[in-house]
């Protein structure tokens, strides 16, 4: 039983990429957004260099509003395609979400990865630490991945189009932004990297991806 | 109900006599103190009704009953405007005691999430159509939002610096209040529970 259900959560991730590979918009449209917020905040400033809270803050921002671009897709494009009915019959809701689940953090983590070096070189930042920098960025995109998942599923029952998706997710991933933008300001050259907050950011990212599995059953 | 509605009345005029004749200015606030009397008690409610709007939409989801439902909603609503006056009340005590009406105190950030927890959970609320599926959708978001209750309470405070005075019972495990002022802001508190109940219980669907 328990390596049937790998099996399934294996096979939805597995589908979600090659949807994703085959129909390559809905990435290069999230990455594309990612790049002009950079673009654009890199225009405004016209080289002027920030203090390390602001770059931080800034920088965390754009990862949101990417996320934010491209979360609410892993539902909505199964219901604009007409093919929830056929995944709800296929798959247990455990098996969905934690499918769509991987496949968003690795989709959010790898998005994370390939805008930081472009807000980086842009922005001029200096960071202390790359390894830790990378974990930052990492446990943030599971935590936004893992409320966002549930949040998703929610908002495609709403009729109000894509807004409700930002609505929705900004107050209860607000803890991890905060702790995400503290975390990478402290990277930047604004005081010493405390580790019990990345601590605090992997338990945000536990407490949401369970609480989130205990009541998906309940949207499903 | 209608014992309760003389109790509050009753309760209301006598917490306003207290507050404007009897309560003494405190030291370093002035008058501004007063303030707090009506503060707090909003306060209180906002958090109060949060934790009623998800333990109602968790009784929805394990009996399917819409009364559940109604209540868990009519919570929310009650909590917005709660949470809104003990915003604009602590503002202006914030103002008049600090020279700023917004400064990132960690109770201010708190308030903040929780007015945006609210307002996405009532937009959530006026998105769905469907009876049903809008109780079962929104007692979801209710319960999930609670999640953050522990990062709100144990670690954005370590993030900001706090100008707040301290809670009622402070770190000491001792009360830092003059009687009268404590027995005004219980006295408060109480007649906010007991408004929060009659409001709650008088709707349409009662």
């Amino acid at each position: 039983m328990k390596s049937s259900s790998s099996n399934k959560i294996m096979q939805i991730f597995q589908k979600e990429i090659k949807c994703a590979l085959r129909n390559k918009s809905s990435f290069l449209t999230c990455l594309m957004f990612g790049v002009t917020v950079i673009a654009c905040v890199s225009f405004a400033l016209q080289g002027n260099v920030l203090e390390a809270k602001m770059q931080a803050s800034i920088f965390w921002i754009a990862l949101f509003f990417t996320f934010m671009s491209c979360g609410e897709g892993i539902f909505a494009d199964e219901v604009k395609a007409g093919t929830i009915l056929a995944l709800r019959i296929y798959g247990d809701g455990q098996s969905v979400l934690w499918g769509k689940m991987l496949y968003n953090a690795v989709f959010l983590s790898v998005m994370a990865v390939v805008l930081a070096p472009l807000y980086i070189m842009f922005m001029d930042c200096d960071i202390n630490n790359l390894f830790l920098f990378a974990l930052v960025l990492i446990a943030g995109a599971i935590g936004v991945a893992s409320s966002g998942t549930l949040v998703a599923s929610l908002s495609v029952s709403a009729n109000s189009g894509k807004g409700i998706f930002a609505i929705l997710m900004l107050p209860v991933i607000l803890p991890v932004l905060l702790l995400s933008v503290l975390l990478t300001s402290q990277l930047m050259g604004a005081g010493d990297f405390e580790m019990q907050y990345l601590g605090a950011v992997i338990f945000y990212d536990v407490i949401s991806a369970v609480g989130a599995s205990v009541l998906f059953d309940y949207v499903w | 109900m209608k014992l309760l509605n003389w109790g509050i009345g009753i309760l209301t005029v006598i917490l306003i006599y207290l507050v404007m004749f009897v309560v003494p200015p405190a030291k370093g606030m002035g008058e501004a103190v007063r303030i707090v009397f009506f503060h707090v008690p909003m306060a209180w409610l906002a958090v109060v009704a949060f934790f009623m709007n998800a333990y109602w939409g968790a009784m929805y989801l394990k009996a399917k009953d819409m009364r559940k439902d109604y209540l868990s909603g009519k919570s929310a609503q009650l909590g917005m405007v709660f949470v809104l006056l003990a915003c604009a009340s602590g503002a202006v005590f914030s103002k008049l005691t600090w020279g700023a009406y917004w400064n990132w105190d960690p109770r201010q950030t708190t308030i903040l999430v929780l007015i945006l927890i609210y307002g996405a959970y009532l937009t959530l609320r006026s998105a769905i159509n469907d009876e049903q599926k809008r109780a079962r959708i929104t007692a979801v978001y209710s319960l999930f939002s609670c999640l953050t209750v522990p990062f709100l309470v144990f670690i954005i405070p370590r993030l900001y610096f706090s100008l707040h005075p301290s809670p009622l019972i402070n770190s000491g495990g001792s009360v830092d209040m003059e009687p009268v002022m404590l027995m005004t802001l219980l006295l408060g508190v109480l007649d906010a529970t007991l408004l929060y109940v009659r409001l709650l219980l008088g709707g349409k669907n009662e």
